[in-house]
């Protein structure tokens, strides 16, 4: 049986590394990657709870969260397809519209 | 057997997630990014979640990566590699890194700790109860859950909707 810590340490890894990724990265579509990085990190830290108190819910919960990550992803890059459309280009630092 | 695959799969999905913030091209991060998405699947599937580690690899790295590798085909996206000046800092990145990781770290091991969580967290076998983990999901999902999961539909057709508008040619 693998330890619930290293199940969480690994969680919390994948989810830093999806944070550096937003917080460093300019290119809009690899920032929704980052994204989908710290859905999914949030998925393996339901799943290893759910294992780990024998119950089944987060394994349920799991599940909501990859249908709110496919809409997400699929309205977030018809978004990006118009910023391309507008700026022609991608880059976050375009985006400016609202900077104070 | 159990731990060793475990590790092994545990390491590529850190390796993999880490070339999918550090690639230039966001094609390679792309592919990076279905290997995380498989090796993640990998260790649903040790820890007894077979039927969450099939729809990770059937939803993510089936459709949303063909998604994402289909808006990287059609948006020309060479001129945008260039990255932000405080990314080529390395110190930045270790140390915002190691911040983030210990804040988490302190965080679920404070909320573990005032749970009671710590100790006696041992895994039942309640997987074999039902002797399929798909079929006891099905369970769950249809009586407890199923008002979210009808009102997941609704979810899905209201982004139907929004892509619709938003992709729709402006011509006013």
């Amino acid at each position: 049986m693998i330890p619930l810590s290293y199940l969480l340490m690994l969680s919390a890894i994948l989810f830093t590394i999806g944070v550096l990724g937003v917080l460093f990265k300019r290119n809009t579509i690899v920032i929704f990657m980052s994204i989908e990085l710290m859905l999914n990190s949030a998925n393996l830290s339901f799943v290893a709870f759910s294992r780990y108190l024998g119950n089944l819910n987060g394994q349920v919960y799991v599940f909501f969260v990859m249908v709110v990550a496919a809409a997400e992803v699929a309205i977030g890059l018809a978004i990006i397809v118009n910023m391309y459309k507008n700026f022609k280009s991608i880059s976050a630092d375009r985006a400016n519209l609202l900077k104070w | 057997m159990e731990m060793l695959l475990f590790f092994f799969f545990a390491i590529v999905c850190v390796i993999s997630s880490l070339c999918v913030v550090f690639f230039k091209n966001p094609v390679k991060s792309a592919i990076s990014l279905i290997v995380n998405f498989f090796s993640m699947g990998a260790i649903y599937i040790i820890l007894n979640a077979e039927f969450i580690g099939l729809m990770q690899v059937l939803v993510y790295a089936g459709a949303i990566m063909v998604l994402f590798l289909f808006i990287i085909m059609l948006l020309d996206v060479k001129h945008t590699t260039k990255e932000r000046v405080y990314f080529k800092n390395n110190l930045s990145v270790v140390l915002c890194f190691c911040f983030i990781f210990l804040a988490i770290i302190f965080s679920v091991a404070t909320s573990l700790y005032n749970a009671g969580l710590m100790k006696g967290l041992n895994g039942l076998d309640w997987m074999f109860l039902d002797n399929s983990n798909t079929k006891a999901i099905g369970k769950v999902l249809f009586s407890k859950y199923l008002l979210p999961f009808e009102v997941t539909s609704l979810l899905l057709l209201v982004a139907a909707i929004g892509i619709l508008v938003l992709g729709k040619k402006k011509n006013t």
